[in-house]
């Protein structure tokens, strides 16, 4: 994510469009590839953006300076994105039941993001892990935070950072050795 | 440090590289020495480059941005909208016509005059009777001295026979 100036962060909280546009330019992409990760669907990562930036908007105004603004988006954008796949998992838990019920060989297929590829090792790799394995697996390996950062934006301990991440590494060569053995 | 505290170290400061220098060097030597746990460190780091190497990233579609700046707008709208409809509110609330403020007010006068002269003279006869009474107790008193009748004598018993 690209640095965010004092000046144009004071304009867009007192209501200037421009520069609320540039700052959504600098970082929608952090925001949006996030969601993406998180929720694992095109259109609700679009749901989150959209949430991320309105929320952004409506709370500017008490943006205290002395924090990281990287670090304040990354929390509303992490907690969006948590939160939306919790409610959206629990929609499709009952949507795939009633779609099983109408017609169990019709199975709606997930919408792609633009140049994300559903059979990418990393996608793949992002599914068997819980979410908040995923998140710190996110902000590390894809958008490159240090564990601080994470720490940061979580609100958690470095030592939580660190035990998640090891759990996920954990479960990534675990799995590897799996696939290995199969293809053997 | 024995093979498993390292490996743990291996699998995340190490990898990503949050390990001051003293702590990296140990970790080196360590490394240098055993060959299972420089084989793990590559494994590790093979299939985490491998998983995220070819990792895309995309830019949301230009659309998410209109929908959030109508979204903002029809907010201020909203708020701009909000202030009138207090102050129109209130003034609805407080504004009463004149003829009709008059009127009330002339009956509410009328009431409060009504109401204190009934009181007035409600009070005005209780205190001629109470006269009466104590009137009457200081009379029979001295009418039954005088006359040192039989009966229990008492004024009341008089007042009320």
């Amino acid at each position: 994510m690209q640095d965010i100036s004092k000046e144009l962060i004071i304009e867009a909280a007192e209501g200037d469009m421009e520069s609320f546009e540039a700052i959504y330019r600098a970082t929608s992409a952090f925001v949006y590839n996030v969601a993406y990760r998180v929720s694992n669907n095109a259109q609700d990562a679009e749901e989150v953006t959209q949430e991320v930036f309105l929320k952004v908007h409506k709370q500017m105004k008490y943006f205290r300076m002395q924090s990281s603004f990287k670090t304040w988006v990354y929390r509303i954008t992490v907690n969006c994105a948590i939160n939306h796949s919790k409610k959206m998992s629990k929609e499709k838990d009952r949507r795939e039941k009633y779609q099983k019920c109408l017609n169990p060989w019709d199975m709606v297929s997930e919408p792609k993001a633009n140049g994300i590829d559903h059979k990418e090792a990393a996608h793949l790799f992002l599914q068997i892990l819980n979410p908040d394995q995923r998140v710190c697996v996110i902000l590390r390996n894809l958008e490159g935070l240090s564990y601080q950062q994470i720490a940061d934006t979580l609100k958690i301990s470095i030592n939580t950072v660190r035990s998640r991440l090891n759990r996920a590494r954990e479960k990534l060569i675990n799995t590897r050795k799996e696939v290995i053995k199969d293809e053997l | 440090m024995n093979c498993k505290k390292i490996r743990q170290v291996i699998l995340t400061d190490y990898l990503d590289g949050e390990m001051d220098a003293k702590g990296k060097s140990l970790i080196d030597e360590h490394m240098a020495k055993c060959p299972v746990c420089k084989s793990f460190y590559l494994n590790v780091k093979k299939a985490s480059e491998e998983v995220f190497l070819n990792a895309k990233c995309a830019n949301p579609p230009e659309y998410v941005w209109r929908r959030i700046k109508e979204g903002i707008l029809s907010e201020r709208e909203k708020k701009k909208s909000f202030v009138p409809d207090i102050l129109s509110g209130l003034k609805s609330i407080l504004y009463i016509p004149k003829p009709a403020f008059a009127i009330a007010s002339v009956l509410i006068l009328v009431i409060a005059i009504g109401t204190m002269a009934h009181f007035r003279s409600g009070y005005n006869r209780a205190a001629a009777e109470q006269l009466d009474y104590f009137n009457y107790l200081t009379v029979s008193s001295a009418d039954a001295s005088a006359n040192n009748s039989t009966g229990l004598g008492t004024t009341i018993e008089k007042y009320f026979m």
